[in-house]
Protein backbone atom coordinates (compact mmCIF):
# COMPACT_ATOMS: atom_id res chain seq x y z
CA UNK A 1 0.00 0.00 0.00
CA UNK A 2 2.47 2.63 -1.16
CA UNK A 3 1.12 6.16 -1.28
CA UNK A 4 2.33 9.59 -2.26
CA UNK A 5 3.54 10.05 1.31
CA UNK A 6 6.14 7.34 0.82
CA UNK A 7 9.72 8.31 0.10
CA UNK A 8 11.82 5.18 -0.26
CA UNK A 9 15.07 7.12 0.07
CA UNK A 10 14.32 8.49 3.51
CA UNK A 11 14.20 6.59 6.81
CA UNK A 12 10.83 5.09 7.65
CA UNK A 13 11.20 6.28 11.24
CA UNK A 14 13.51 8.99 12.50
CA UNK A 15 13.64 10.39 16.04
CA UNK A 16 15.67 13.56 16.74
CA UNK A 17 16.34 14.25 20.42
CA UNK A 18 12.84 13.19 21.39
CA UNK A 19 11.72 13.56 24.99
CA UNK A 20 8.41 12.44 26.44
CA UNK A 21 6.80 13.04 29.79
CA UNK A 22 3.26 12.45 31.03
CA UNK A 23 1.85 15.56 32.68
CA UNK A 24 4.28 17.13 35.14
CA UNK A 25 6.12 13.86 35.82
CA UNK A 26 9.68 12.93 34.96
CA UNK A 27 10.63 12.21 31.37
CA UNK A 28 9.97 8.57 30.53
CA UNK A 29 11.98 8.93 27.32
CA UNK A 30 15.06 11.16 27.07
CA UNK A 31 16.97 12.37 24.03
CA UNK A 32 15.88 9.48 21.86
CA UNK A 33 17.63 9.60 18.50
CA UNK A 34 17.59 6.85 15.90
CA UNK A 35 16.48 6.14 12.36
CA UNK A 36 15.16 2.99 10.71
CA UNK A 37 15.78 2.37 7.04
CA UNK A 38 13.01 0.97 4.80
CA UNK A 39 12.87 -2.80 4.97
CA UNK A 40 14.75 -3.12 8.26
CA UNK A 41 13.83 -5.47 11.13
CA UNK A 42 14.41 -4.48 14.75
CA UNK A 43 13.57 -5.74 18.18
CA UNK A 44 12.72 -3.15 20.81
CA UNK A 45 13.84 -4.46 24.17
CA UNK A 46 13.88 -3.28 27.74
CA UNK A 47 12.52 -4.12 31.14
CA UNK A 48 8.90 -3.47 32.02
CA UNK A 49 8.40 0.28 32.46
CA UNK A 50 11.45 1.13 30.37
CA UNK A 51 9.27 3.08 27.92
CA UNK A 52 8.82 0.54 25.10
CA UNK A 53 5.08 1.11 24.81
CA UNK A 54 5.53 4.88 24.96
CA UNK A 55 8.07 4.72 22.14
CA UNK A 56 5.68 2.56 20.11
CA UNK A 57 2.81 4.97 20.73
CA UNK A 58 4.95 7.85 19.51
CA UNK A 59 5.63 5.92 16.31
CA UNK A 60 2.01 4.99 15.63
CA UNK A 61 0.89 8.56 16.31
CA UNK A 62 -1.06 7.85 19.46
CA UNK A 63 1.12 10.34 21.36
CA UNK A 64 2.94 13.55 20.49
CA UNK A 65 6.44 14.06 21.96
CA UNK A 66 6.94 16.80 24.51
CA UNK A 67 10.18 17.76 22.75
CA UNK A 68 12.21 16.76 19.74
CA UNK A 69 11.12 15.73 16.25
CA UNK A 70 9.51 12.55 14.99
CA UNK A 71 9.67 11.85 11.27
CA UNK A 72 7.65 9.08 9.63
CA UNK A 73 8.18 8.19 5.98
CA UNK A 74 10.18 11.39 5.61
CA UNK A 75 7.46 13.65 7.05
CA UNK A 76 7.69 15.64 10.28
CA UNK A 77 4.55 14.45 12.07
CA UNK A 78 4.27 17.71 14.05
CA UNK A 79 3.57 19.60 10.82
CA UNK A 80 1.43 16.90 9.24
CA UNK A 81 -2.05 18.30 8.48
CA UNK A 82 -4.80 16.59 10.44
CA UNK A 83 -6.49 15.23 7.33
CA UNK A 84 -3.24 13.50 6.26
CA UNK A 85 -2.84 11.59 9.53
CA UNK A 86 -5.26 8.72 8.61
CA UNK A 87 -3.36 8.01 5.38
CA UNK A 88 -0.12 7.88 7.40
CA UNK A 89 -1.69 5.54 9.96
CA UNK A 90 -2.96 3.16 7.27
CA UNK A 91 0.66 2.51 6.37
CA UNK A 92 1.36 1.34 9.91
CA UNK A 93 0.16 -2.01 11.23
CA UNK A 94 0.07 -2.32 15.00
CA UNK A 95 -0.23 -5.38 17.23
CA UNK A 96 -1.28 -4.00 20.59
CA UNK A 97 -0.21 -5.62 23.82
CA UNK A 98 -3.85 -5.79 24.93
CA UNK A 99 -4.95 -6.77 21.39
CA UNK A 100 -7.63 -4.02 21.12
CA UNK A 101 -10.09 -6.31 19.39
CA UNK A 102 -13.73 -5.28 19.04
CA UNK A 103 -15.79 -7.70 21.11
CA UNK A 104 -18.99 -7.24 19.10
CA UNK A 105 -17.28 -8.34 15.89
CA UNK A 106 -16.25 -11.80 14.77
CA UNK A 107 -12.61 -12.68 14.13
CA UNK A 108 -13.05 -12.23 10.40
CA UNK A 109 -14.76 -8.85 10.87
CA UNK A 110 -11.99 -7.67 13.21
CA UNK A 111 -9.30 -8.60 10.72
CA UNK A 112 -11.20 -7.02 7.82
CA UNK A 113 -11.58 -3.72 9.70
CA UNK A 114 -8.45 -1.99 8.29
CA UNK A 115 -9.54 -2.94 4.77
CA UNK A 116 -13.05 -1.65 5.37
CA UNK A 117 -11.72 1.60 6.82
CA UNK A 118 -9.60 1.97 3.69
CA UNK A 119 -12.72 1.52 1.57
CA UNK A 120 -12.26 -2.11 0.42
CA UNK A 121 -15.47 -4.11 -0.02
CA UNK A 122 -16.66 -7.30 -1.66
CA UNK A 123 -16.10 -11.07 -1.61
CA UNK A 124 -12.36 -10.76 -2.30
CA UNK A 125 -11.92 -9.09 1.08
CA UNK A 126 -13.58 -11.98 2.86
CA UNK A 127 -11.52 -14.53 0.92
CA UNK A 128 -8.28 -12.67 1.63
CA UNK A 129 -9.06 -12.34 5.34
CA UNK A 130 -10.12 -15.99 5.62
CA UNK A 131 -6.85 -17.14 4.04
CA UNK A 132 -4.80 -15.06 6.47
CA UNK A 133 -6.76 -16.34 9.48
CA UNK A 134 -6.23 -19.88 8.27
CA UNK A 135 -2.51 -19.15 7.95
CA UNK A 136 -2.32 -18.08 11.61
CA UNK A 137 -4.18 -21.24 12.60
CA UNK A 138 -7.64 -19.79 13.12
CA UNK A 139 -9.38 -21.29 10.11
CA UNK A 140 -11.96 -22.91 12.37
CA UNK A 141 -12.65 -19.77 14.39
CA UNK A 142 -13.57 -17.27 11.65
CA UNK A 143 -16.99 -16.54 13.11
CA UNK A 144 -15.93 -16.53 16.76
CA UNK A 145 -16.08 -13.32 18.77
CA UNK A 146 -13.06 -12.28 20.87
CA UNK A 147 -14.61 -13.06 24.28
CA UNK A 148 -14.91 -16.70 23.19
CA UNK A 149 -11.29 -16.91 22.00
CA UNK A 150 -8.29 -17.82 24.17
CA UNK A 151 -5.54 -15.25 24.80
CA UNK A 152 -3.34 -16.83 22.16
CA UNK A 153 -6.14 -16.90 19.62
CA UNK A 154 -6.96 -13.25 20.29
CA UNK A 155 -3.30 -12.39 19.80
CA UNK A 156 -3.25 -14.12 16.42
CA UNK A 157 -6.39 -12.24 15.36
CA UNK A 158 -4.69 -8.99 16.41
CA UNK A 159 -1.60 -9.92 14.37
CA UNK A 160 -3.71 -10.80 11.34
CA UNK A 161 -5.47 -7.45 11.60
CA UNK A 162 -2.12 -5.63 11.77
CA UNK A 163 -0.72 -7.29 8.64
CA UNK A 164 -3.86 -7.66 6.52
CA UNK A 165 -3.14 -4.62 4.33
CA UNK A 166 0.62 -5.24 4.05
CA UNK A 167 1.70 -2.11 5.90
CA UNK A 168 4.95 -0.27 5.20
CA UNK A 169 5.72 -0.36 8.92
CA UNK A 170 4.69 -3.04 11.39
CA UNK A 171 4.82 -2.44 15.13
CA UNK A 172 4.18 -5.36 17.45
CA UNK A 173 4.00 -4.86 21.20
CA UNK A 174 4.80 -8.18 22.92
CA UNK A 175 3.22 -10.20 20.09
CA UNK A 176 4.42 -13.53 21.46
CA UNK A 177 3.47 -12.94 25.06
CA UNK A 178 0.46 -15.26 25.09
CA UNK A 179 1.59 -18.07 22.80
CA UNK A 180 3.95 -21.00 23.22
CA UNK A 181 7.44 -20.93 21.73
CA UNK A 182 6.50 -22.82 18.57
CA UNK A 183 3.66 -20.42 17.71
CA UNK A 184 5.92 -17.51 18.75
CA UNK A 185 8.59 -18.56 16.27
CA UNK A 186 5.93 -19.03 13.60
CA UNK A 187 4.60 -15.53 14.21
CA UNK A 188 8.08 -14.02 13.96
CA UNK A 189 8.49 -15.93 10.70
CA UNK A 190 5.28 -14.30 9.47
CA UNK A 191 6.80 -10.92 10.31
CA UNK A 192 9.98 -11.93 8.50
CA UNK A 193 7.93 -12.83 5.43
CA UNK A 194 6.33 -9.38 5.48
CA UNK A 195 9.76 -7.88 6.01
CA UNK A 196 11.05 -9.65 2.92
CA UNK A 197 8.24 -7.99 0.95
CA UNK A 198 9.50 -4.58 2.10
CA UNK A 199 7.71 -3.96 5.39
CA UNK A 200 9.82 -2.37 8.11
CA UNK A 201 9.29 -4.29 11.35
CA UNK A 202 9.71 -3.33 15.00
CA UNK A 203 8.89 -5.93 17.65
CA UNK A 204 8.79 -4.86 21.28
CA UNK A 205 9.51 -7.78 23.59
CA UNK A 206 11.22 -8.78 26.75
CA UNK A 207 11.55 -12.38 25.54
CA UNK A 208 15.33 -12.28 25.17
CA UNK A 209 15.41 -15.97 24.23
CA UNK A 210 13.38 -15.20 21.13
CA UNK A 211 15.47 -12.10 20.37
CA UNK A 212 18.71 -14.11 20.56
CA UNK A 213 17.26 -16.75 18.29
CA UNK A 214 16.74 -14.34 15.42
CA UNK A 215 19.66 -11.99 16.05
CA UNK A 216 18.17 -8.88 14.49
CA UNK A 217 19.46 -5.49 15.73
CA UNK A 218 17.98 -4.28 19.00
CA UNK A 219 16.77 -0.91 20.15
CA UNK A 220 17.35 -1.27 23.85
CA UNK A 221 15.66 1.07 26.32
CA UNK A 222 17.03 1.54 29.81
CA UNK A 223 15.91 4.30 32.18
CA UNK A 224 14.32 6.23 29.30
CA UNK A 225 17.52 6.24 27.21
CA UNK A 226 18.03 4.29 24.02
CA UNK A 227 21.04 2.40 22.75
CA UNK A 228 21.28 0.45 19.52
CA UNK A 229 22.77 -3.03 19.68
CA UNK A 230 23.71 -4.33 16.27
CA UNK A 231 22.53 -7.82 15.41
CA UNK A 232 24.72 -10.57 14.15
CA UNK A 233 22.17 -12.52 12.19
CA UNK A 234 20.06 -11.98 9.09
CA UNK A 235 20.02 -8.62 7.19
CA UNK A 236 19.03 -5.48 9.00
CA UNK B 1 -32.99 0.53 19.98
CA UNK B 2 -35.93 -1.11 18.22
CA UNK B 3 -34.10 -2.92 15.41
CA UNK B 4 -30.37 -3.77 15.43
CA UNK B 5 -27.87 -3.04 12.66
CA UNK B 6 -24.27 -4.21 12.27
CA UNK B 7 -21.77 -1.34 12.64
CA UNK B 8 -18.10 -0.92 13.57
CA UNK B 9 -19.24 0.92 16.69
CA UNK B 10 -21.37 -1.19 19.07
CA UNK B 11 -24.31 1.20 19.27
CA UNK B 12 -26.56 -1.45 20.81
CA UNK B 13 -24.59 -0.99 24.05
CA UNK B 14 -25.54 2.67 24.10
CA UNK B 15 -28.40 3.60 26.49
CA UNK B 16 -28.90 7.01 24.84
CA UNK B 17 -29.44 5.24 21.52
CA UNK B 18 -32.15 3.06 23.02
CA UNK B 19 -34.12 6.11 24.18
CA UNK B 20 -33.68 8.25 21.08
CA UNK B 21 -36.43 6.65 18.92
CA UNK B 22 -39.00 7.12 21.66
CA UNK B 23 -37.99 10.73 22.30
CA UNK B 24 -38.13 11.45 18.56
CA UNK B 25 -41.50 9.66 18.34
CA UNK B 26 -42.95 11.98 21.00
CA UNK B 27 -41.41 15.06 19.34
CA UNK B 28 -42.72 14.08 15.91
CA UNK B 29 -46.15 13.29 17.32
CA UNK B 30 -46.36 16.77 18.87
CA UNK B 31 -45.00 18.36 15.68
CA UNK B 32 -47.43 16.40 13.54
CA UNK B 33 -50.42 17.45 15.63
CA UNK B 34 -49.22 21.08 15.64
CA UNK B 35 -48.68 21.03 11.85
CA UNK B 36 -52.07 19.42 11.31
CA UNK B 37 -53.64 22.11 13.48
CA UNK B 38 -51.82 24.82 11.56
CA UNK B 39 -52.88 23.36 8.19
CA UNK B 40 -56.50 22.99 9.33
CA UNK B 41 -56.54 26.50 10.74
CA UNK B 42 -55.00 27.84 7.56
CA UNK B 43 -57.79 26.15 5.61
CA UNK B 44 -60.40 27.71 7.86
CA UNK B 45 -58.83 31.14 7.48
CA UNK B 46 -58.86 30.77 3.70
CA UNK B 47 -62.49 29.69 3.77
CA UNK B 48 -63.46 32.60 6.01
CA UNK B 49 -61.45 35.05 3.94
CA UNK B 50 -63.01 34.02 0.65
CA UNK B 51 -66.47 33.50 2.12
CA UNK B 52 -66.78 36.71 4.05
CA UNK B 53 -64.65 39.30 2.34
CA UNK B 54 -67.17 39.84 -0.47
CA UNK B 55 -70.38 39.31 1.48
CA UNK B 56 -72.94 41.74 2.91
CA UNK B 57 -76.21 41.27 4.74
CA UNK B 58 -79.06 43.73 4.61
CA UNK B 59 -81.55 43.52 7.43
CA UNK B 60 -84.99 45.13 7.14
CA UNK B 61 -86.58 45.25 10.60
CA UNK B 62 -90.16 44.22 10.13
CA UNK B 63 -92.24 41.11 10.14
CA UNK B 64 -92.44 39.30 6.82
CA UNK B 65 -96.17 39.66 6.84
CA UNK B 66 -95.96 43.44 6.82
CA UNK B 67 -96.92 44.65 3.32
CA UNK B 68 -94.83 47.76 3.78
CA UNK B 69 -91.74 45.74 4.61
CA UNK B 70 -92.39 43.44 1.66
CA UNK B 71 -92.48 46.43 -0.69
CA UNK B 72 -89.28 47.83 0.86
CA UNK B 73 -87.55 44.46 0.45
CA UNK B 74 -88.51 44.27 -3.20
CA UNK B 75 -87.25 47.80 -3.84
CA UNK B 76 -83.99 47.14 -2.00
CA UNK B 77 -83.40 43.90 -3.91
CA UNK B 78 -83.92 45.67 -7.23
CA UNK B 79 -81.53 48.48 -6.29
CA UNK B 80 -78.86 46.18 -4.88
CA UNK B 81 -78.82 43.94 -7.95
CA UNK B 82 -78.00 46.97 -10.09
CA UNK B 83 -75.22 48.19 -7.78
CA UNK B 84 -71.63 47.99 -9.16
CA UNK B 85 -69.69 44.89 -8.13
CA UNK B 86 -72.72 42.86 -7.03
CA UNK B 87 -72.93 39.39 -8.51
CA UNK B 88 -75.83 37.99 -6.57
CA UNK B 89 -78.44 39.25 -4.12
CA UNK B 90 -81.19 37.09 -2.70
CA UNK B 91 -83.71 37.20 0.05
CA UNK B 92 -83.08 34.56 2.68
CA UNK B 93 -86.12 32.26 2.91
CA UNK B 94 -87.85 32.13 6.28
CA UNK B 95 -87.14 28.37 6.55
CA UNK B 96 -83.39 29.04 6.24
CA UNK B 97 -83.56 31.68 8.98
CA UNK B 98 -85.44 29.30 11.25
CA UNK B 99 -82.83 26.61 10.58
CA UNK B 100 -80.06 29.02 11.62
CA UNK B 101 -81.92 29.84 14.82
CA UNK B 102 -82.76 26.25 15.73
CA UNK B 103 -79.45 25.48 17.56
CA UNK B 104 -80.20 28.36 19.94
CA UNK B 105 -83.98 28.32 20.20
CA UNK B 106 -84.68 24.61 19.66
CA UNK B 107 -87.73 23.31 17.85
CA UNK B 108 -89.68 26.35 19.13
CA UNK B 109 -87.91 28.31 16.43
CA UNK B 110 -90.33 26.79 13.94
CA UNK B 111 -93.31 28.45 15.57
CA UNK B 112 -95.11 30.58 13.05
CA UNK B 113 -95.55 33.62 15.27
CA UNK B 114 -91.86 34.37 15.78
CA UNK B 115 -91.18 37.90 14.46
CA UNK B 116 -88.18 37.78 12.16
CA UNK B 117 -86.59 40.54 10.09
CA UNK B 118 -86.18 40.24 6.35
CA UNK B 119 -82.58 39.31 5.45
CA UNK B 120 -81.00 39.92 2.05
CA UNK B 121 -77.69 38.23 1.23
CA UNK B 122 -75.40 40.10 -1.15
CA UNK B 123 -72.30 38.58 -2.78
CA UNK B 124 -69.69 40.49 -4.74
CA UNK B 125 -68.49 39.31 -8.13
CA UNK B 126 -65.04 37.58 -8.00
CA UNK B 127 -62.32 40.22 -7.90
CA UNK B 128 -64.86 43.05 -7.62
CA UNK B 129 -65.38 45.36 -4.65
CA UNK B 130 -68.69 46.70 -3.44
CA UNK B 131 -68.80 50.32 -2.26
CA UNK B 132 -70.40 49.53 1.09
CA UNK B 133 -71.00 53.18 2.07
CA UNK B 134 -72.78 54.02 -1.19
CA UNK B 135 -74.83 50.83 -1.04
CA UNK B 136 -75.74 51.52 2.57
CA UNK B 137 -76.98 55.00 1.66
CA UNK B 138 -79.02 53.62 -1.24
CA UNK B 139 -80.58 50.98 1.01
CA UNK B 140 -81.33 53.51 3.75
CA UNK B 141 -83.10 55.75 1.22
CA UNK B 142 -85.27 52.90 -0.04
CA UNK B 143 -85.94 51.34 3.37
CA UNK B 144 -85.44 53.68 6.35
CA UNK B 145 -84.22 51.70 9.36
CA UNK B 146 -82.60 48.96 7.29
CA UNK B 147 -79.10 47.91 8.40
CA UNK B 148 -76.34 47.03 5.95
CA UNK B 149 -73.68 44.84 7.57
CA UNK B 150 -70.31 44.24 5.95
CA UNK B 151 -69.06 40.78 7.09
CA UNK B 152 -65.45 41.72 6.45
CA UNK B 153 -65.68 44.19 9.36
CA UNK B 154 -65.92 41.45 11.98
CA UNK B 155 -64.28 38.73 9.93
CA UNK B 156 -61.01 40.73 9.75
CA UNK B 157 -60.06 40.53 13.45
CA UNK B 158 -61.16 36.87 13.55
CA UNK B 159 -58.93 36.04 10.61
CA UNK B 160 -56.10 38.00 12.31
CA UNK B 161 -56.57 35.91 15.46
CA UNK B 162 -56.56 32.70 13.43
CA UNK B 163 -53.36 33.75 11.65
CA UNK B 164 -51.72 34.50 15.02
CA UNK B 165 -52.64 31.02 16.26
CA UNK B 166 -51.21 29.61 13.03
CA UNK B 167 -47.91 31.43 13.64
CA UNK B 168 -47.85 30.14 17.23
CA UNK B 169 -48.33 26.60 15.89
CA UNK B 170 -45.37 27.09 13.54
CA UNK B 171 -43.31 28.44 16.46
CA UNK B 172 -44.22 25.33 18.46
CA UNK B 173 -43.04 23.14 15.56
CA UNK B 174 -39.78 25.11 15.36
CA UNK B 175 -39.22 24.73 19.12
CA UNK B 176 -39.92 21.00 18.95
CA UNK B 177 -37.42 20.80 16.09
CA UNK B 178 -34.85 22.63 18.21
CA UNK B 179 -35.51 20.27 21.12
CA UNK B 180 -35.01 17.30 18.76
CA UNK B 181 -31.69 18.73 17.59
CA UNK B 182 -30.55 19.23 21.20
CA UNK B 183 -31.59 15.64 22.02
CA UNK B 184 -29.61 14.26 19.07
CA UNK B 185 -26.57 16.36 20.05
CA UNK B 186 -26.78 15.01 23.60
CA UNK B 187 -27.24 11.40 22.43
CA UNK B 188 -24.35 11.73 19.97
CA UNK B 189 -21.99 13.22 22.55
CA UNK B 190 -22.94 10.48 24.99
CA UNK B 191 -22.23 7.92 22.27
CA UNK B 192 -18.84 9.49 21.57
CA UNK B 193 -17.93 9.22 25.26
CA UNK B 194 -19.20 5.66 25.63
CA UNK B 195 -17.41 4.46 22.48
CA UNK B 196 -14.21 6.43 23.02
CA UNK B 197 -12.05 3.27 22.97
CA UNK B 198 -13.50 1.98 19.71
CA UNK B 199 -13.27 5.42 18.10
CA UNK B 200 -9.64 5.66 19.22
CA UNK B 201 -8.92 2.28 17.66
CA UNK B 202 -10.64 3.24 14.40
CA UNK B 203 -8.51 6.39 14.30
CA UNK B 204 -5.34 4.35 14.87
CA UNK B 205 -6.32 1.95 12.10
CA UNK B 206 -6.56 4.95 9.79
CA UNK B 207 -10.21 5.97 9.86
CA UNK B 208 -10.98 9.55 8.90
CA UNK B 209 -13.27 11.59 11.11
CA UNK B 210 -15.75 11.38 8.23
CA UNK B 211 -15.76 7.56 8.43
CA UNK B 212 -16.59 7.71 12.14
CA UNK B 213 -19.10 10.50 11.61
CA UNK B 214 -20.80 8.39 8.92
CA UNK B 215 -21.38 5.62 11.45
CA UNK B 216 -22.97 8.03 13.91
CA UNK B 217 -25.06 9.82 11.30
CA UNK B 218 -26.42 6.54 9.89
CA UNK B 219 -27.27 5.46 13.40
CA UNK B 220 -29.01 8.79 14.11
CA UNK B 221 -30.86 8.56 10.78
CA UNK B 222 -31.98 5.00 11.48
CA UNK B 223 -33.10 5.63 15.07
CA UNK B 224 -34.80 8.94 14.22
CA UNK B 225 -36.59 7.43 11.25
CA UNK B 226 -37.96 4.63 13.43
CA UNK B 227 -39.16 7.14 16.03
CA UNK B 228 -40.46 9.60 13.45
CA UNK B 229 -42.55 6.97 11.66
CA UNK B 230 -44.10 5.87 14.96
CA UNK B 231 -44.77 9.51 15.90
CA UNK B 232 -46.34 10.46 12.58
CA UNK B 233 -48.56 7.35 12.51
CA UNK B 234 -49.98 8.29 15.91
CA UNK B 235 -50.29 11.94 14.81
CA UNK B 236 -52.28 10.90 11.71
CA UNK B 237 -54.51 8.71 13.86
CA UNK B 238 -55.08 11.67 16.18
CA UNK B 239 -55.90 13.98 13.26
CA UNK B 240 -58.47 11.53 11.90
CA UNK B 241 -59.90 11.08 15.39
CA UNK B 242 -60.29 14.84 15.92
CA UNK B 243 -61.64 15.32 12.39
CA UNK B 244 -64.17 12.60 13.01
CA UNK B 245 -65.30 14.27 16.26
CA UNK B 246 -65.45 17.63 14.48
CA UNK B 247 -67.53 16.07 11.72
CA UNK B 248 -70.03 14.77 14.27
CA UNK B 249 -70.74 18.29 15.49
CA UNK B 250 -70.79 19.62 11.91
CA UNK B 251 -67.76 21.80 12.65
CA UNK B 252 -65.59 20.57 9.81
CA UNK B 253 -65.52 17.72 7.32
CA UNK B 254 -63.28 14.64 7.74
CA UNK B 255 -59.47 14.96 7.71
CA UNK B 256 -59.26 13.74 4.14
CA UNK B 257 -61.28 16.74 3.09
CA UNK B 258 -59.41 19.20 5.36
CA UNK B 259 -56.00 18.40 3.81
CA UNK B 260 -55.22 18.79 0.14
CA UNK B 261 -52.88 16.20 -1.47
CA UNK B 262 -50.02 18.72 -1.22
CA UNK B 263 -50.71 19.19 2.49
CA UNK B 264 -50.77 15.43 3.01
CA UNK B 265 -47.40 15.29 1.22
CA UNK B 266 -46.04 17.94 3.60
CA UNK B 267 -47.36 15.89 6.50
CA UNK B 268 -45.74 12.72 5.16
CA UNK B 269 -42.41 14.56 4.77
CA UNK B 270 -42.19 15.29 8.51
CA UNK B 271 -40.45 11.97 9.41
CA UNK B 272 -38.05 12.30 6.48
CA UNK B 273 -37.17 15.88 7.40
CA UNK B 274 -36.73 14.89 11.06
CA UNK B 275 -34.43 12.00 10.12
CA UNK B 276 -32.35 14.23 7.84
CA UNK B 277 -32.09 16.87 10.58
CA UNK B 278 -30.90 14.14 12.97
CA UNK B 279 -28.37 12.93 10.38
CA UNK B 280 -26.92 16.40 9.86
CA UNK B 281 -26.92 17.14 13.59
CA UNK B 282 -25.03 13.91 14.32
CA UNK B 283 -22.52 14.58 11.55
CA UNK B 284 -21.77 18.13 12.71
CA UNK B 285 -21.59 17.06 16.37
CA UNK B 286 -19.16 14.20 15.67
CA UNK B 287 -16.90 16.20 13.38
CA UNK B 288 -16.71 19.13 15.80
CA UNK B 289 -16.16 16.92 18.82
CA UNK B 290 -13.46 14.80 17.16
CA UNK B 291 -11.68 17.93 15.98
CA UNK B 292 -11.57 19.18 19.57
CA UNK B 293 -10.45 15.78 20.91
CA UNK B 294 -7.19 15.75 18.95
Amino acid sequence: MRTDLFDGEKPVVRFDQVGMRYGAGDEVLRDIAFSLEPGSFHFLTGESGAGKSTLMRLIYLSLRPTRGLVHLFGRDVATLPRDKVPAMRRRIGVVYQDFQLLDHMTAIENVALPLRVAGARGPDVRKHVSELLRWVGLGERLGAKPPTLSGGEQQRVAIARAVINQPDLLLADEPTGNVDDNIGVRLIQLFEELNRMGTTVIIATHNFGLVDRFRYPRLDLEDGALRIIRGQGPPC
Amino acid sequence: MLIRRQTDIPFDQDPAGRLLPWIVAIMIYLSGVAIAGAIALNGLVSTWSSGLSGALTIQIPAGPDSPHAQRQAGAVLALVRQAPGVEQARRLPRQDMLRLLRPWLGEEAGAGDLPLPILIEVHAAPGAAIDTAALSATVAAAAPGAVTENHARWAGPLIGLARSIWLVALLVVALIGLATVITVVFATRTGLRIHRRVIGLLHLIGAHDRYIARQFERQALWLSLQGAVIGIVFAIATVFGVADLAGKIELEPAAGAIFTPVQWAIFACVPVVAALVALLTARITVLRTLRRMT
